[in-house]
C-alpha cells in the first residue's frame, strides 16, 4: 500500500531525529545537574547506614521546604550548578527551533511536501511490523515551529520565574522532557509513535502539576489530570487498533492517503475508529465530558506549567484530527458530534469563566472554551481555520498566562483578582502586553483572535442546518469571551488597590520575564496575517500552506457538496463579530472597573446561578457522585464483602456439610479453605456444563 | 526397561531437548551433596548460580535452535519453550537474590530453601515443554510441592504456615481436578499426547468436559476469576521471596502450557474465556483499589494481569488470532511482568526483611527520601504495571490487546483497555506516597542499605526499560 504522498525514508533527512532528541538530552543533563547540586546541598548529618542514603534527588526538597507554606519566592536558594540547567534547556530548544526553521524552509522552497527520516524498526512481530520514523510535512512543520518557538519563550520566562526554587534543575528536566514528548507527538509518522508522545505529555503534565507537592492538593490535581487523560488514551488506543485492523498499517500518512478508497467498504468501521480517536482527543484537549481536569491542573502552582498545557499539550487533540482528516471527513455524523461537543464545551466553559475569581482559572476555562471553538472549526471541515485558531490562540493565551504569572509573581503569589486592582501603574510592561493578549482573545477587530474566530464562525454559518444552532451558541460564546476577558483586565489592572499596601508591594517582573511577553504581544496583534478572510482579496496563507495535508479530507467533503458564503454575508458576519466583541468587552470592562461590586451583587442576587457557574455547571460534582463513588463502592464490595464474607456465607449457607468437612482445617486456617474449595469445584462444574451444553 | 529401549528413547536429540531440565536436576543433586559434606556450605551459592547459568545456556541454545519433538512427541523444545525456560531461570534468580539475608530463624535451612527453589524451576521447565497431559502433570507437581513447602517456610510465623496449608489444600484440589480432566480426555481420545488427538475425538462432549476441567485447574494456577480466592491470602502470608516467585514464575509456567492445551477447548469457548478475562481484570483492579497492604495490592494487581493475558488466549481459541502472535504476545507480556512484578515484590521483600512488619502504603510514604534508588525503581515498576509507554508493560498490553482486535473481539478489548484506567488509579497512589508525601514520624521501612536488593532492583529496572524501548532485539530472537 504505497502512495505518492508517502515517500520512503531518506538518510539525508535524518537530522529530523535531532529535533526531539535535543530536548531529551537536555532533560537528562538537567536531571544530572539537579542531582549533583542536590547532593551537594544535603545536610551534613550522619545518615546511619549505607551509601545509598545519599542518592537523594528529592531529598533536599523536604529538608528545606517543609516549613514554607507560601510556595516559592520567600526562601531563595542559590542555584549553584543547577543554574546551568536553563542554559542547557534553552540552548537545546533554540537549536531545535533552528532545525524546525530549516525544515520549514526546505518544505517551502523545495519540491517535496514531506521530509522523512529513515525509520527505526521498533517492533517486528512478523505479521505486523511497527516502524518509528520522523515525518515532517507542512502540518507537523507548523506544529514544531509553535512548540519549539513558543517553548523557547516559555523556557526563558521560566528561568526568571523559577529562580531561587530548590527544584530549579528538576523543573527544567521536566520541561525539556515535556518538549521532547510533544515533539515526538507531532513528528511521529505512526499512531504508535504519536501515542508515545501522547502519553509522555500526560506524564510530564502530572509531574509539572504536582511540582510543588508540599502544597498538598496539586498532587491530587495531577492525579486527576492523569487518570482523566488515561480515559481518553484508552479510547485513543482502541481507535488506533481499529485503524490498524482496517488499514494494516499504523502510518498516519498512509491511512490518510487510503481512506477514500476504503470508505465504501469500511464506512462504519471508520466511523467507529474516528469516534474513539475523537474521544481520545477529548481527553487530551479537555472537551466534554473529559474537560474538568484542565482547570484544576492549571490552577496548580506554576503558571509555566499552566501555560505549557494551554499553548501546546491541549492542542494535541486538534492536531490528531487534522492529521487524520480524511477519517473524520468520511462521516458527516461524526463531524456533527464533534461540532456539538465542541460548541457545548465552548459555551459551558465560557460561562464558567464569567464568575471565577482566580485569575488563572479564568484563563484555564477560557482555554477549554477556545479549544471548543477549534473543534467546531474541525467539524465544518475547515481544518485550516482550526489550525489558524490553534496558532493564534497559542500566541495570545501564552501571553496571557505569562502575564498572569508576572502579576502573581509581583503580588507575592496572590491569585485572587478580588485582592488585586490598580496594578496598571505598578507593572506597566505587564499591563500593556496583557492588554494586547486580552484584545486578541476577546476578538477585537483586526487582531489575531478576531480573524481566526470569525473564520470558524463563518464556516459554521455556511453549513446551515444543525450548524445554525452551533453557530448561535458560538456567537453567544464570543460575547461571553469578550465579557470575561475585560472583566479580568478591569479587576486586575484598574480600580482601587484592594490589597494591603503595607504587606504587598507589587513590582514589575525582571526583563527576562517581560521580554517573552513583548515578543508574544507582537505575535498576538499581528498573527492575523497568517489567514486573512477572502473578502480582503489576499491569499489565506495558512490554508494554502496546509492544502497538501488536507487535500484528502477536502476531496471527501467536496463529494458531499461545498458550502461557501458570499462576500456580502461574510462582511455582515465580520461586522456582527466586531460589534459583539466591542459591546461585550465594554460591558465587561465598565461593570468591573470600579471594583468587585458587580461580582458581589451577582453572587447575592442570583446565588443559585452563581454557584452553578462557579462549579462549572456542577459537572465535577456529578462525576464524583455518579462515577467515582460507585467505583469506590464496587471496589469495596468486591474486596471486602465479596472476597471475604460472601463466599463463606454463600457457600456455607447453601452447603452446610462444608462446615463438617473442613472443621479441622478450618480452625487452623481461618476457616476459608473449605468454602474456597467448594466454590472452585462449583465453578469448574459450571464451566464444564456451559461448554458441553450445546453438544 | 532394557538397554535397547533406553537407546531408542534417550537419543542425542532427546537429551539436548531436555538439557535445561537435566541441568537443573543435576544442580539439585549437587546441592544435596554439598549439604551433606561438611565445610562446603560456602559452595552453595556457587552451585546454585552455576546451575542456573547452565540451564540458561541450554535454554539459550534452544531459543535459537530448531524445533525438536522427542519422547514420542510428549516433549518439545523450540524457540518458544527456550524463551520460557530463560524466563523461568530469570524468575528463579530474582526470587533467590531477594531471598538473600531475608530469613533469620530459618537461615540454617537455606540449603533446603535453595533445593526447593531449583526443583520448582525444574518443574516449570518441564511444564512449558510438555505436550502430554501426564508429562505436564509431573512438572506441575514438581513445581507445586516445593512451593507448598516454601510458602510455609517461616515455621515460626502463623501467617506463613497458614498460607502454606491453604495453598496446599487448594492446590491438591486443583491437581485432582486436572487428573479427572485428563482421565476424561483419555476416555474421549484414547491418548494423553496432544499431537495424537484427532479432530473428531476433540469435539466429543467428554473430551470437552475434560478440557474444561484441565483449563479450570490451570486457571487456579494463573489465578483468574473465580479461581483467584486463595491469591491475596497466600501472597500476603507466604514469605516475600516466595511470593515473588509465585507471582512471576508459576503464572508463567501455567500460561506456557495453557497455550498448547487450548486445542482441547472448542472455539465457542472463546466468549467464555473473554468474559472470565474481563471479569478478572475488573475484579483484580477494583480489588486492588482499596488495599493498603502492599503484598495484597500487588496480588490483586497480579490477578488483573492474568486476566489481561487470558484475553489473548481467548483470541487464540476463537481462531481469529494466529497462535504465533498470541504466543508472542503472552511471552512478551510475561517477560515484562517477570521483571516488573519481580522487582516490585522484591522491593517489598527488601522493605519487609528489616522489620518483619507488613509493608503498607502508609510505610511507603517518603521512601524517596530514605531510599531514592528503591523509590525510583519502584515508581518505574508501577508505571510499567500501569502500561505506560517506554516500559515493557506497555508493549505487552499493546500486543495482547491487538490480538484481541485481530480476532474481532473489539468489545472485550475496549473493556480491557478501560480497565487499565482504573488500574492506574492505585499505581499512581504508590508514586504519590513515595514522592509527594511526608513519611510518618516512626517510619522504619526501608532503612539501611541492602546491596543485593539494590542490585536486583537495578537489574529489573533495566529489564523493564530494555523491553520497553528496544523490543526489536527480543522479537528478532523470538521468531
Amino acid at each position: 500500500m504505497q502512495s505518492p504522498l508517502v515517500p520512503a525514508g531518506d538518510a539525508a533527512h535524518d537530522w529530523l531525529w535531532l529535533i526531539p532528541a535535543l530536548p531529551l538530552a537536555a532533560s537528562a543533563l538537567c536531571g544530572v545537574l539537579h542531582y549533583v547540586e542536590a547532593r551537594k546541598r544535603l545536610p551534613k548529618v550522619a545518615h546511619g547506614h549505607g551509601h545509598d542514603q545519599h542518592h537523594g534527588h528529592d531529598t533536599h526538597a523536604h529538608d528545606t521546604h517543609a516549613h514554607d507554606d507560601h510556595g516559592h519566592g520567600h526562601e531563595k536558594v542559590p542555584a549553584g550548578l543547577a543554574g546551568l540547567a536553563p542554559i542547557v534547556a534553552i540552548a537545546a530548544m533554540l537549536v531545535a527551533f533552528g532545525l524546525s526553521l530549516k525544515g520549514f524552509f526546505e518544505l517551502r522552497d523545495g519540491t517535496a511536501t514531506v521530509l522523512r527520516a529513515t525509520s527505526w524498526s521498533w517492533i517486528d512481530t512478523g505479521t505486523f511490523p511497527i516502524d518509528l520514523t520522523m515525518h515532517l510535512d507542512r502540518l507537523s512543520s507548523l506544529m514544531t515551529l509553535v512548540v519549539t518557538g513558543i517553548g523557547t519563550l516559555i523556557f526563558v520566562y521560566a528561568s526568571g520565574y523559577m529562580k531561587g526554587d530548590k527544584g530549579y534543575g528538576k523543573f527544567f528536566a521536566y520541561l525539556s522532557l515535556f518538549a521532547f514528548s510533544m515533539l515526538m507527538l507531532v513528528l511521529s509518522s505512526s499512531l504508535i509513535g504519536l501515542f508515545v508522545g501522547w502519553e509522555g505529555v500526560g506524564l510530564c503534565s502530572y509531574l509539572l502539576i504536582g511540582f510543588w507537592y508540599e502544597k498538598g492538593w496539586p498532587a491530587d490535581a495531577g492525579q486527576k489530570a492523569f487518570v482523566m487523560n488515561r480515559v481518553g488514551d484508552a479510547c485513543f488506543l482502541i481507535g488506533s487498533f481499529l485503524l490498524a485492523k482496517t488499514f494494516l498499517t499504523l502510518d498516519m500518512a498512509m491511512i490518510a492517503a487510503n481512506t477514500a478508497s476504503m470508505l465504501p467498504e469500511f464506512g462504519p468501521k471508520l466511523f467507529l475508529a474516528g469516534l474513539f480517536l475523537f474521544l481520545g482527543a477529548c481527553g487530551k484537549s479537555a472537551q466534554m465530558p473529559l474537560f474538568t481536569w484542565l482547570p484544576d491542573a492549571m490552577a496548580g502552582p506554576t503558571p509555566v506549567s499552566a501555560l505549557i498545557h494551554a499553548a501546546t499539550m491541549v492542542t494535541a487533540g486538534i492536531y490528531l484530527v487534522v492529521r487524520l482528516n480524511p477519517v473524520f471527513a468520511s462521516s458527516p455524523e461524526l463531524l456533527q458530534i464533534i461540532g456539538v461537543v465542541g460548541v457545548l464545551t465552548a459555551f459551558i466553559a465560557g460561562s464558567t469563566a464569567l464568575v471565577q475569581r482566580d485569575i488563572k482559572k479564568v484563563l484555564a476555562y477560557s482555554t477549554v472554551s477556545q479549544l471548543g471553538y477549534m473543534f467546531v472549526g474541525l467539524s465544518t471541515g475547515a481544518w485550516a481555520a482550526a489550525v489558524f485558531h490553534l496558532v493564534t490562540h497559542a500566541f495570545f493565551k501564552a501571553l496571557l498566562f505569562l502575564g498572569a504569572g508576572s502579576v502573581i509573581h509581583g503580588m507575592h503569589e496572590e491569585q485572587d483578582m478580588h485582592k488585586m486592582g490598580g496594578l496598571k501603574k505598578h507593572m506597566p510592561a505587564t499591563f500593556v502586553t496583557f492588554m494586547c493578549g486580552a484584545a486578541a482573545l476577546s476578538g477585537l477587530p483586526l487582531l489575531s483572535g478576531f480573524f481566526s474566530k470569525d473564520e470558524i464562525l463563518a464556516h459554521t454559518f455556511a453549513q446551515g442546518g444543525l450548524y445554525m444552532g452551533i453557530w448561535v451558541l458560538g456567537v453567544a460564546t464570543a460575547a461571553l469571551t469578550a465579557f470575561y476577558t475585560w472583566r479580568m483586565v478591569a479587576l486586575t489592572f484598574y480600580g482601587k488597590e484592594r490589597f494591603d499596601a503595607h504587606k504587598v508591594h507589587p513590582h514589575e517582573s525582571p526583563i527576562i520575564m517581560t521580554l517573552p511577553l513583548m515578543v508574544l504581544a507582537i505575535l498576538s496583534v499581528f498573527g492575523g496575517v497568517l489567514g486573512l478572510p477572502p473578502v480582503f482579496h489576499v491569499a489565506h496563507n495558512l490554508k494554502e500552506w496546509l492544502a497538501p495535508v488536507t487535500a484528502a479530507g477536502d476531496a471527501i467533503l467536496a463529494q458531499r457538496g461545498a458550502h461557501e458564503v458570499s462576500h456580502t454575508v461574510e462582511w455582515a458576519l465580520l461586522g456582527l463579530g466586531s460589534v459583539i466583541a466591542i459591546v461585550f468587552a465594554t460591558m465587561g470592562f465598565k461593570k468591573h472597573v470600579l471594583g468587585t461590586q458587580a461580582d458581589e451583587a451577582f453572587a447575592t442576587k442570583r446565588s443559585g446561578l452563581h454557584a452553578f457557574l462557579t462549579d462549572a455547571w456542577t459537572i465535577d460534582t456529578k462525576y464524583t457522585h455518579w462515577i467515582v463513588q460507585p467505583v469506590k463502592l464496587l471496589a469495596f464490595v468486591i474486596a471486602v464483602v465479596f472476597d471475604q464474607f460472601a463466599i463463606d456465607g454463600l457457600v456455607n449457607g447453601v452447603a452446610s456439610f462444608a462446615r463438617g468437612l473442613g472443621e479441622r482445617t478450618r480452625r487452623m486456617a481461618n476457616g476459608r479453605i473449605a468454602s474456597y474449595g467448594l466454590w472452585m469445584g462449583a465453578v469448574a462444574a459450571v464451566l464444564v456444563l456451559v461448554l458441553i451444553w450445546n453438544r | 526397561m532394557n538397554v535397547e529401549m533406553m537407546k531408542q528413547v534417550l537419543t542425542a536429540e532427546a537429551l539436548s531437548a531436555a538439557a535445561p531440565f537435566l541441568a537443573l536436576t543435576v544442580g539439585i543433586l549437587l546441592l544435596l551433596v554439598v549439604e551433606i559434606l561438611p565445610g562446603t556450605a560456602t559452595l552453595r551459592p556457587l552451585v546454585f548460580l552455576g546451575t542456573l547459568a547452565a540451564a540458561f545456556g541450554y535454554a539459550w541454545q534452544q531459543a535459537n535452535g530448531p524445533e525438536l519433538r522427542v519422547f514420542a512427541e510428549t516433549y518439545v523444545a523450540n524457540s518458544t519453550t527456550g524463551w520460557w525456560a530463560i524466563l523461568f531461570v530469570i524468575a528463579t534468580l530474582v526470587a533467590w537474590l531477594f531471598a538473600r539475608k531475608f530469613y533469620r530463624e530459618e537461615a540454617r535451612f537455606e540449603g533446603e530453601h535453595d533445593v526447593l527453589l531449583l526443583s520448582a524451576a525444574a518443574g516449570m521447565v518441564l511444564m512449558a515443554g510438555s505436550r502430554d497431559l501426564l508429562v505436564f502433570f509431573v512438572g506441575l507437581e514438581l513445581l507445586s510441592v516445593p512451593l507448598y513447602t516454601l510458602s510455609g517456610f517461616q515455621r515460626a510465623k502463623r501467617t506463613s504456615i497458614e498460607a502454606g496449608l491453604k495453598y496446599f489444600v487448594l492446590g491438591a484440589f486443583a491437581a485432582a481436578m486436572f487428573l479427572f480432566g485428563a482421565a476424561l480426555v483419555y476416555a474421549g481420545t484414547g491418548t494423553l499426547t496432544l499431537s495424537s488427538m484427532d479432530a473428531a475425538d476433540l469435539s466429543k462432549s467428554i473430551t470437552i468436559a475434560g478440557g474444561a476441567l484441565i483449563a479450570a485447574s490451570l486457571f487456579f494456577k494463573i489465578s483468574v476469576f473465580p479461581f483467584h480466592l486463595w491469591v491475596p491470602d497466600v501472597y500476603q502470608g507466604a514469605p516475600a521471596p516466595v511470593t515473588t516467585f509465585m507471582a512471576t514464575g508459576t503464572k508463567a509456567a501455567a500460561f506456557a502450557f495453557l497455550l498448547p492445551m487450548a486445542v482441547l477447548l472448542p472455539s465457542d469457548a472463546a466468549v467464555l474465556l473473554a468474559a472470565i478475562a474481563v471479569a478478572t481484570m475488573a475484579l483484580g483492579n477494583l480489588g486492588a483499589l482499596v488495599q493498603t497492604d502492599l503484598k495484597r495490592l500487588l496480588a490483586y494487581s497480579g490477578i488483573s494481569h492474568a486476566g489481561t493475558m487470558l484475553l489473548a488466549v481467548a483470541a487464540q481459541v476463537s481462531g481469529g488470532a494466529s497462535a504465533a502472535s498470541v504466543s508472542n504476545a503472552i511471552l512478551y507480556y510475561m517477560a515484562a511482568y517477570v521483571f516488573t512484578a519481580g522487582g516490585a515484590f522484591g522491593l517489598v521483600t527488601a522493605m519487609e526483611s528489616r522489620t518483619g512488619a507488613p509493608v503498607t502504603i502508609e510505610s511507603l510514604k517518603g521512601l524517596a527520601q530514605r531510599q531514592p534508588l528503591w523509590a525510583a525503581t519502584f515508581a518505574l515498576f508501577a508505571l510499567s504495571l500501569g502500561g505506560i509507554p517506554a516500559t515493557g508493560g506497555f508493549l505487552g498490553k499493546y500486543l495482547v490487546f491487538s490480538t484481541a482486535v485481530q480476532a474481532d473481539m473489539i468489545g472485550w478489548a475496549i473493556a480491557g483497555v478501560l480497565m487499565s484506567v482504573v488500574a492506574l488509579g492505585y499505581y499512581l497512589r504508590l508514586i504519590v506516597a513515595m514522592y509527594m508525601q511526608e513519611p510518618a514520624k516512626d517510619a522504619t521501612h526501608g532503612e539501611g542499605s541492602r546491596p543485593w536488593a539494590n542490585a536486583m532492583a537495578v537489574v529489573c529496572a533495566v529489564g523493564v526499560l530494555v523491553l520497553g524501548v528496544l523490543p526489536g532485539w527480543f522479537m528478532e530472537h523470538m521468531k
